[in-house]
């Protein structure tokens, strides 16, 4: 029995810490890289999300939630949804269509080509990342203080 | 009361009837809008002119320039789904935020 019952064991919280910024690479990766392979925003920002879950699962929410803070990651969230909604309008002022392709298109297969399609990919996946690390870590953070309201309530009872 | 009541009913009506006039002008049911038909063997397969125009456009990467067709249909040619996504996820976001702030603003009470 260790001192935070909380916690997982020694050996999945290190694989989970030495995994932590490898996930988050890959993640970045997929998302930045959309346009020319397999996967984009949505995938990438699942994959990124994962990483804080995995540690979620490993130091439990008082490990977690002094290094991961929901407030910003809400910001975050809604910072992607603004500049999808812009990068929508941008389409609008060049071609009188909502998400056009304008910008600079270069060569297909290139980094940096396609105009907006690698922006607007880097914005759902912003989104999408923060906004289902949010989800899970609100989520246990009503688990956290429903089960302390519980605790409080048996010992209120038993005194 | 009964003028507003008046007022809002004859709304509805129109409303209503304005939308049951456009399903007339809807193609019809069960009959994809096919231009072409492809020969693959023994078999036919049909295509409609927006798939057409997604492979035959996507496929050269020259409109979007995306080599991912999937990327080039999600934020280009089909946008507004992604937008629709992206509502959805936001409005998750926003509830399950809304459902779990009172106990947070309890425990700061006590």
């Amino acid at each position: 029995m260790s001192e935070k019952p909380y916690e997982l064991s020694v050996i999945v919280r290190t694989v989970a810490r030495l995994l932590f910024g490898l996930i988050l690479i890959f993640g970045f990766y997929v998302i930045v890289h959309g346009h020319i392979t397999p996967g984009g925003g949505f995938q990438g920002g699942v994959v990124t999300a994962l990483a804080v879950i995995m540690l979620l699962a490993a130091y439990g929410y008082e490990g977690v939630v002094t290094e991961v803070r929901e407030k910003i990651l809400e910001r975050f969230e809604s910072l992607g949804a603004i500049m999808f909604w812009t990068l929508g309008l941008v389409g609008v002022i060049a071609t009188a269509t909502y998400f056009a392709d304008v910008l600079y298109k270069g060569t297909p297969g290139e980094l940096i080509s396609a105009g907006t399609i690698p922006l607007m990919n880097i914005a759902v996946g912003m989104k999408v990342a923060s906004g289902v690390a949010v989800l899970v870590i609100i989520m246990s953070i009503g688990m956290y203080y429903s089960r302390k309201y519980q605790k409080a309530e048996k010992e209120g009872a038993e005194e | 009361m009964i003028k507003r009541r008046a007022i809002g009913l004859s709304a509805i009506l129109l409303i209503f009837g304005l939308l049951f006039a456009g399903v007339f002008l809807l193609h019809p049911y069960g009959e994809p809008d096919y231009t072409l038909a492809i020969k693959q063997g023994d078999s036919f397969y049909q295509r409609t002119a927006t798939d057409d125009y997604f492979i035959e456009r996507g496929k050269m990467a020259e409109e979007s320039g995306s080599t991912n067709i999937v990327a080039a249909i999600l934020f280009d040619y089909r946008g507004y789904d992604t937008l629709g996504e992206a509502t959805v996820l936001f409005t998750a976001v926003a509830g399950a935020t809304a459902m779990f702030r009172r106990e947070r603003k309890g425990d700061e009470d006590e």
